[in-house]
C-alpha cells in the first residue's frame, strides 16, 4: 500500500466506524460497539506506526474538489513528521482512552451506549482532519468538527441542565475561535491566492533545517497583514486551546463523562491550538507581535489557571485548570520559539494528563460519581493500583525527576531562559518558573486530600472496589509510558537523546540558540522547590497543622474560588446584553405577532366570520409600518448618496 | 385647462383613497371607492384615452362597485372595532408617511420629465380600434398572460367562497 | 366602418413558432395547466386527485424537458413578442429549476393533501399556476411582463396559503399576506411607472440602453429604483420588508410553505437580476447602495431573530431572511462571478431548503402540521433515514463543508469580496457563524434519545423527495462545479462572458 493510501486510511478508519455504529448502533448486540468503538482507534494508530516505521512524508492530492479560476480547492495531506507526530499522540492515547470507556461507560444502556463510540470516534476523526489536513479549508473543516464533536460529547449527558449549559458554553467560545480561523485564512487567501500551504508557505520566508532560510523580499515589507492574519489564526488557536481570555469553556466541560475529560483535554482537542501556531510557524516567525503575545498568553495562562487549581474541591475542576495551565507552558514555548519543546510537552503531557483523568475516572466510577475530593480521603490503601498511577501521574505534573514531565517542563523553561538578547522570553521564564511551584502546591493538595489521610466521614461507601481491568490496563500502560517516556529526550539535563526535536526538526527547525549550563541547574532547583511545595501540602491539607493560607486570606481565596470572576463579566457584559436584545424581540416584535394570531383565532372561532376580519384584530399594520420604515431609510440613503 | 382638471381629478382620487381607508362603516369606504375610481376616469380622459375612460366607468365603476355593495349589503353593515392598544404606532405611520412623502416630493425637484413621443395620432389614439390593434400585436404576450392570470384569480376565488369542502 | 389606423396585421407562422420557441417551457406548462382543469371538470370525484397530480407532474417534467432541450440544442436567447420575453440561457436556468421544483412540491403533497383531507386537485392547479409565473418571471424582458408574472405567482400563492379553510392560522396568514402582498406590488409598480417615465420603454434591454450613467442625477429614476428594490426586497424577504414571512410560513400549510420559501426567492431574485443587473447596469451604484443596506440588516435580522424561535417554521423563515441577504451579496457584486454564485446557490437552496421542510412535512398530522422543537425528538429512531437527511439539510444551510450550502457561501463571499464589499462579506461570515448555533439546535431533538417510539412513516413519493434533496446536497457539494458552470451559462445573457 502506498503511503498515500496509508495516509487516507488512518484518517478514514475512525469515519468508517462512526458510520457503522451511527447507523445500526443500536440495533446490533453491545459486542459489536465494544469492538468497534476502540477497533477502529486501534487501526488508525497501528496506520499511524506504519507511517512512522516507513519514514513517510509528502503532500498528497486526492482529488480537486473545487476548481473556479483561480480559485482551486484541493482535497490533500500533509504527511510530515508533525502530523505523523500528532496521529501518534492522537491515535495512540486516543486509543487507551476509547478502550477505557469501554468499562467505564458500561452502565449506559444499549444506545447511549453506541452513540457514545460514535461521538468518539467522529471526534477522533476530526482531530485526525484538523491534523493531517494540507491546506486552510480542511483544516478549518477539522477545526470546526472538532468544536461540533466536544459539544456532543460534553453534553452528552444531555438530560443534565449542567452538561447542556456547559456544552454551549464550549460551542460559543469555540465558535468565536473558528470565526478567527476563517478570517484568518481568508487574509492568508486574498493576500497570497491559495489555500494550500505548502504554496502559501513558499511565498513566506521559510526556514526549514534542510533547505536554510530562503527570504522572499515583497513578504517582509507585508508584515501588517502577516500581523492580522497571525492574530486571527491565534483567535482560533485560544479559543480551542482554552487559553484567556477564552478558557471559561474547559472547566465546565467536565460536565461530560470522565473518558471524554481525558479525550479532549490530555491528548487532543486542546492541544489543537499549540499544533495551529507550530505548523504556522513561518508565518509566526515573521509576524513577531503575534508571536510575542503567544508567549504572553501562554504564561499568564499557566500562571492564573494554576493558581485557580488551588482551591477547586471538584478533582476534575482541578485536573482541568492544571490542563489550562500546562497547555499555557506551551503556548509560552511555542511563543518563544522553542517548538520542539512545546511538542515535547504535548507528548508527556498527553501521558500524563490522560494517565491522571482515567485515574481520576476510576475514583469516581468506583465512589459512584462523586467528584468532591473533600468526600475521599484515605484511598491509599483501598485502591493501591489506582492510587500508584495517580501518583506517578501527579509527580509528572509537578515534574520531578525521572518522569517525563521534568524533561518537557525543564526543556521549555531552560529554553525561554536561555534565549539570548529576549526580554520577553525572560519575563516569561519568570511567569513559567513561579507557575511551576504553584504547581507542586495544588497538586500536592490534590494527592493528600483524595488519596491521604482518613476516609472522609461523608465518603458515599466505607469499601470502594477497584475498577475492571478494562480501566485499569490503559491507566497503567500510561504510568509506565510516563515513567519511560522522559528517556527518548533528556536535553533539559544538557545530555542524552533528544528524539522528539530530532524528529521534528525537518518541520520546525531546531531551536535557534544554545542553552547554557546554568539552565540545568535552575530547573534542577525549580523541581526541588516544586516537590518540597508538594510535600508541604501534606502539612495543610492532611494534618492541618498550620493554619491554611486561607483562613488568613479570605479575599484571596474569594477571587480564585470566584475564577477572577471571568464568568460575571462575561455574563454582565454579553450574556446580559445578548439576552436583554433577545427578550426584546420577543416581546416587542415576536409576542404581539403571535398573540395577534391567538387572538385573531379566537375570534374566528367565535364570529366565524370572513378570514379579513382577521388581519383587522391582528397586527397586519405593524409589518406595514416596519415596511414604510425600511422603506424611508432606503430613500435616505440613496438621498444622501445622490447629493454628495 | 387642462391642469386645472387633472389637478381637481387627482385630489378627488386622493381624498377618495384617503376616505377608503379611514370610514370605519363599510359602505362608506366603498363610495369611496367609487370615488375614487370616477377621478381616474377623468385623469384617463385627459390622456386622450376615451375606451379606457368608458370602461373604467361602465366595469370599475359600475360592475364592480355594486358587486361590492351586494357583499356588503348581505353582510349587514357592522361597524368595524376601533383599537387603541396601538396607539403609538399611529403617530408613528404618520411620521413615516411624511417623511415618504417629503422625501418623494424632496426626490422629484429637479426631474427630467421625458418628452411625449412625435408623431402621435391623436385622433386615432385611444379608439377602441387602437387598442384592439394594440392587445393583439405589440401586447400579444402580456394579453394572454393576464388571461392566465385572472383564470387563477377565478378559481382561488371559487375555491376560498365555497362553504364546504364537499360543494363543487 | 372605414379603418382609422392602417396597421399591418399578418403575423406569420415563422414567427409565430419563433416566438412561441422562446417562452416554450412556459406555454408547455399553460397547456397542461388548462388540461388539468379540464381533468378536474371531466373525472369523477374520487379519481381526480390523482389524475391531476399525475397531469402536473407530467407538466413540469415536459417543461423541464423542453428547457433542457432549448439549453442543450438551442441557439440561444432572441427577443419574442415585441421584446416581453426571451428564451435565453437566463430564463431557461430558471425553467428548469422552477420545473424540478413543481415535481418535488407535487410529489411531496400527493400524501400530505391527502392524509389532511384537503381537496388535491385544486391544490396541484393553483401550484401550477404559481410555477407559471414564475417562470414568466425568469423569462421576461419587459417590466410588463416582470409584473404580470410577479402577479400570476403572487395571487396563485395567496389561495395555496389560505388553502386550509378550516384552519384560521392558514386563513389568517392567506389574508395577511394578501394585504402586504398588495402593498408591496404597489411600490414595484410605482417604481415601474417612473422608471418608464424616465426611459420611455418598458423593454429592459432598451431601458439599459436609453439609461447611461448621467440618468444617476434624475431623481426620477432614484426614486423609481427605491421603490422598486422596496418591493423586491419584499418578494424576496428580506428585512426590513420581512415580517410577513414568519407570519405566513408558519400559516400556510406545509407543502405550500416549502414551494414558497424557494419558488418566490428564486422567482423575485431572478427578477432583481433582470431588472437592477440587467435593465439598469449604468445605475449599479445606486441600487446597489440599497441591496446592500438590505443585505445587511437581513444578515443581521434574520439571523438573530432566528435564535428565539420555538417553531421550526418560523426559524426556517428566520433563516430564509438571512439566506437573501447572503444572496444579495452576490447580486451586488454582479459580473460573471457574482450573478453565477446567485445561480448556483438559488439551485442547491431548493435541494436543502425543500428538504429540510419536506421532513416537517411528513411530520404533520391529520389535525394539522406538527412544527414545534419536541415533535423532532428522537427521529433518529423514529425514521433514521430522515434524521440523517435531516441534518444534511441543517448543516447543509449552515455552510458545513462539504455540503453545497458551503460553496453556496463559498461563491457568493469570494465574489463579494472581488467586487469590494469586503465589509458586507465579514458581516456574512460573522452571522453566518452565529446561523450555525441554530441550525445545529435542531438536529439536537433529532439525535437525542427520547420515549417517543411512533414510526413516522413517508409514501414512496416523499421518500423520493428526501433522497434527491439529501443526495444532491451532498452530491452537488462533492462536485460544485457542474452547477457551477451551469450557472455562469445561465449568467451570461445578463453580465456578459
Amino acid at each position: 500500500m502506498s503511503t498515500s493510501q496509508l495516509a487516507l486510511l488512518v484518517l478514514l478508519l475512525p469515519l468508517a466506524g462512526m458510520v457503522l455504529l451511527a447507523g445500526r448502533g443500536w440495533r446490533m448486540p453491545r459486542i459489536v460497539t465494544v469492538i468497534v468503538g476502540p477497533g477502529v482507534v486501534w487501526a488508525s494508530f497501528a496506520g499511524t506506526l506504519a507511517l512512522f516505521f516507513g519514514n513517510a512524508h509528502g503532500d498528497f492530492t486526492y482529488w480537486t474538489w473545487i476548481k473556479s479560476g483561480s480559485f482551486e480547492v484541493p482535497f490533500n495531506l500533509l504527511v510530515d513528521n508533525l502530523s505523523i507526530f500528532m496521529c501518534l499522540v492522537i491515535t495512540g492515547v486516543g486509543a487507551l482512552i476509547v478502550t477505557y470507556s469501554v468499562g467505564y461507560m458500561e452502565h449506559e444502556d444499549g444506545p447511549s451506549y453506541a452513540r457514545f463510540f460514535t461521538y468518539m470516534d467522529v471526534f477522533i476523526f476530526s482531530m485526525l482532519l484538523l491534523v493531517l489536513a494540507g491546506n486552510f479549508v480542511f483544516l478549518i473543516v477539522g477545526w470546526a468538527m472538532v468544536g461540533l464533536s466536544s459539544y456532543l460529547l460534553i453534553g452528552f449527558w444531555y438530560q443534565r441542565r449542567s452538561a447542556v449549559l456547559a456544552a454551549r458554553k464550549a460551542f460559543v467560545m469555540n465558535v468565536i475561535g473558528d470565526v478567527g480561523m476563517i478570517l484568518g485564512a481568508f487574509v492568508l487567501f486574498v493576500t497570497y491566492h491559495s489555500v494550500t500551504y505548502s504554496n502559501v508557505f513558499a511565498q513566506l520566508n521559510f526556514c526549514n533545517a534542510s533547505l536554510g532560510c530562503h527570504l522572499n523580499a515583497h513578504v517582509v515589507t507585508d508584515s501588517p497583514t502577516l500581523e492580522l492574519a497571525a492574530f486571527f489564526l491565534l483567535v482560533g488557536a485560544i479559543a480551542k486551546s482554552a487559553q484567556l481570555p477564552l478558557h471559561t469553556w474547559l472547566p465546565d466541560a467536565m460536565e461530560g463523562p470522565t473518558p471524554v475529560s481525558a479525550l479532549i483535554h490530555a491528548a487532543t482537542m486542546v492541544t489543537a491550538g499549540v499544533y495551529l501556531i507550530g505548523r504556522m510557524h513561518p508565518i509566526y516567525d515573521i509576524a513577531t507581535y503575534a508571536h510575542g503575545t503567544v508567549a504572553i498568553i501562554g504564561a499568564v495562562t499557566a500562571l492564573f489557571a494554576a493558581t485557580i487549581a488551588i482551591v477547586q474541591t471538584d478533582i476534575k475542576r482541578v485536573l482541568a485548570y492544571s490542563t489550562m495551565s500546562q497547555i499555557g507552558y506551551m503556548f509560552l514555548a511555542v511563543g518563544v520559539g522553542a517548538y520542539a519543546a512545546a511538542f515535547f510537552h504535548l507528548l508527556a503531557h498527553a501521558f500524563f494528563k490522560a494517565l491522571l483523568f482515567m485515574a481520576a475516572g476510576n475514583v469516581i466510577h468506583a465512589l459512584h460519581d462523586e467528584q468532591d475530593m473533600r468526600k475521599y480521603g484515605g484511598l491509599f490503601r483501598q485502591l493501591p493500583r489506582t492510587s500508584w498511577s495517580f501518583l506517578i501521574g501527579s509527580l509528572a505534573l509537578v515534574g520531578v525527576i525521572p518522569l517525563v514531565g521534568f524533561f518537557s517542563k525543564e526543556q521549555i523553561l531552560g529554553a525561554a531562559l536561555s534565549k539570548p538578547n529576549d526580554s520577553l522570553a525572560l519575563a516569561v521564564w519568570v511567569v513559567g518558573a513561579a507557575t511551576a511551584l504553584i504547581t507542586g502546591f495544588y497538586t500536592g493538595r490534590m494527592w493528600w486530600m483524595a488519596f491521604g489521610g482518613k476516609p472522609s466521614p461523608e465518603r458515599a461507601l466505607e469499601r470502594p472496589h477497584e475498577a475492571r481491568l478494562v480501566m485499569l490496563v490503559p491507566v497503567m500502560i500510561l504510568a509506565v509510558l510516563t515513567v519511560v517516556g522522559g528517556f527518548i529526550q533528556t536535553r533539559a539535563l544538557g545530555i542524552g537523546p533528544s528524539a522528539v526535536s530530532d524528529f521534528l526538526a525537518s518541520v520546525v527547525g531546531p531551536v535557534g540558540w544554545e542553552e547554557g549550563a546554568g539552565v540545568v541547574v535552575v530547573g534542577l532547583l525549580t523541581m526541588v522547590l516544586g516537590a518540597v511545595l508538594f510535600l508541604a501540602a501534606y502539612r495543610f491539607y492532611v494534618q492541618r497543622s498550620w493554619k491554611t493560607w486561607s483562613a488568613r486570606l479570605p479575599w484571596a481565596q474569594r477571587l480564585l474560588e470566584r475564577k477572577y470572576y471571568f464568568d460575571e463579566i462575561y455574563n454582565a457584559a454579553f450574556v446580559r446584553p445578548m439576552d436583554a436584545v433577545a427578550d426584546l424581540g420577543m416581546r416587542d416584535i415576536e409576542e404581539p405577532v403571535l398573540d395577534g394570531a391567538v387572538v385573531g383565532a379566537g375570534h374566528a372561532a367565535v364570529a366565524g366570520a370572513s378570514s379579513l376580519s382577521l388581519t383587522q384584530s391582528g397586527y397586519f399594520r405593524n409589518y406595514v409600518l416596519v415596511f414604510v420604515g425600511g422603506a424611508v431609510v432606503a430613500a435616505v440613503l440613496l438621498l444622501i448618496r445622490a447629493s454628495s | 385647462m387642462a391642469i386645472a382638471i387633472f389637478f381637481i381629478a387627482a385630489a378627488m382620487a386622493v381624498a377618495g383613497a384617503v376616505g377608503v381607508v379611514s370610514f370605519r362603516e363599510p359602505i362608506r369606504s366603498v363610495l369611496s371607492l367609487v370615488v375614487v375610481m370616477l377621478a381616474l376616469a377623468i385623469l384617463f380622459l385627459l390622456l386622450s384615452a376615451q375606451f379606457v375612460f368608458v370602461v373604467q366607468i361602465i366595469v370599475y365603476a359600475g360592475a364592480v362597485m355594486v358587486l361590492f355593495l351586494f357583499v356588503i349589503a348581505l353582510f349587514g353593515p357592522s361597524r368595524e372595532l376601533a383599537r387603541t392598544r396601538l396607539r403609538f404606532q399611529s403617530w408613528l405611520s404618520g411620521l413615516f408617511v411624511l417623511a415618504l412623502l417629503g422625501l418623494i416630493w424632496a426626490m422629484l425637484q429637479g426631474v427630467q420629465y421625458r418628452q411625449p413621443d412625435k408623431g402621435v395620432d391623436l385622433s386615432v389614439f385611444g379608439t377602441v380600434q387602437a387598442i384592439a390593434v394594440g392587445l393583439f400585436t405589440t401586447y400579444l404576450y402580456p394579453f394572454e398572460l393576464t388571461s392566465i392570470l385572472l383564470l387563477v384569480a377565478a378559481i382561488g376565488a371559487i375555491y376560498l367562497s365555497r362553504k364546504r369542502i364537499d360543494d363543487l | 366602418m372605414s379603418p382609422l389606423l392602417t396597421v399591418d396585421l399578418t403575423y406569420t407562422w415563422s414567427q409565430a413558432l419563433a416566438d412561441l420557441s422562446q417562452i416554450a417551457a412556459v406555454a408547455t406548462l399553460t397547456g397542461f395547466f388548462l388540461f388539468a382543469i379540464v381533468v378536474d371538470l371531466v373525472l369523477p370525484k374520487h379519481r381526480r386527485g390523482g389524475a391531476v397530480a399525475m397531469t402536473a407532474v407530467t407538466g413540469f417534467a415536459f417543461a423541464l424537458a423542453t428547457a433542457a432541450y432549448r439549453w442543450v440544442y438551442g441557439q440561444g436567447g432572441a427577443s419574442a413578442y415585441h421584446g416581453f420575453a426571451t428564451g435565453d440561457n437566463f430564463a431557461l436556468f430558471f425553467e428548469i429549476l422552477f420545473a424540478t421544483l413543481g415535481i418535488l412540491t407535487v410529489a411531496l403533497s400527493h400524501s400530505y393533501v391527502r392524509k389532511r383531507g384537503l381537496l388535491e386537485s385544486e391544490f396541484h392547479i393553483l401550484i401550477m399556476a404559481a410555477v407559471i409565473g414564475m417562470m414568466v418571471l425568469g423569462s421576461a424582458t419587459s417590466l410588463v411582463t416582470v409584473f404580470l408574472g410577479l402577479e400570476l405567482l403572487s395571487i396563485a400563492l395567496y389561495i395555496a396559503c389560505g388553502f386550509v379553510r378550516t384552519e384560521s392560522r392558514s386563513q389568517e396568514a392567506a389574508a395577511k399576506y394578501l394585504l402586504v402582498g398588495g402593498f408591496a406590488s404597489a411600490f414595484v409598480l410605482y417604481g415601474m411607472a417612473l422608471i418608464y417615465g424616465g426611459a420611455g420603454t418598458t423593454v429592459i434591454p432598451e431601458i439599459a440602453k436609453r439609461l447611461d450613467a448621467t440618468s444617476s442625477g434624475n431623481p426620477l429614476i432614484i426614486l423609481g429604483i427605491v421603490l422598486m428594490g422596496v418591493g423586491f426586497a419584499f418578494k424576496v424577504s428580506a428585512a426590513p420588508f420581512h415580517m410577513w414571512t414568519p407570519d405566513v410560513y408558519q400559516g400556510a400549510p406545509l407543502p405550500v410553505t416549502a414551494f414558497m420559501s424557494v419558488g418566490t426567492k428564486a422567482a423575485a431574485f431572478a427578477m432583481i437580476v433582470r431588472v437592477f443587473s440587467g435593465g439598469l447596469p449604468h445605475l449599479a451604484p445606486e441600487w446597489q447602495a440599497l441591496l446592500a443596506f438590505v443585505a445587511a440588516t437581513s444578515m443581521v435580522v434574520g439571523n438573530l431573530m432566528a435564535i428565539a424561535q420555538t417553531s421550526l417554521k418560523r426559524l426556517l423563515a428566520y433563516s430564509g431572511v438571512a439566506q437573501a441577504g447572503y444572496i444579495l451579496i452576490g447580486v451586488i457584486a454582479g459580473g460573471q462571478s457574482g450573478l453565477s454564485a446567485v445561480l448556483y446557490y438559488l439551485f442547491v437552496y431548493m435541494f436543502m431548503n425543500f428538504g429540510a421542510f419536506a421532513v416537517i412535512t411528513l411530520l404533520a398530522g391529520p389535525e394539522g402540521d406538527r412544527d414545534r422543537f419536541s415533535d423532532l425528538e428522537g427521529l433518529a429512531r423514529r425514521n433514521p433515514v430522515m434524521a440523517v437527511l435531516m441534518s444534511v439539510f441543517m448543516l447543509s444551510l449552515a455552510g458545513f463543508p462539504p455540503s453545497v450550502g458551503f460553496f453556496g457561501k463559498l461563491f457568493l463571499f469570494t465574489a463579494g469580496v472581488s467586487a469590494g464589499y469586503t465589509w458586507l462579506v465579514v458581516l456574512a461570515v460573522i452571522m453566518s457563524v452565529v446561523s450555525v448555533f441554530y441550525y445545529v439546535r435542531v438536529l439536537v431533538p433529532v439525535w437525542t434519545a427520547s420515549a417517543r417510539t411512533d414510526r413516522v412513516p413517508a409514501s414512496i413519493s416523499s421518500q423520493g423527495v428526501l433522497w434527491l434533496s439529501g443526495v444532491a446536497s451532498v452530491a452537488l457539494g462533492v462536485y460544485p462545479t457542474t452547477v457551477l458552470l451551469l450557472g455562469q451559462l445561465g449568467a451570461n445573457p445578463i453580465s456578459g462572458p
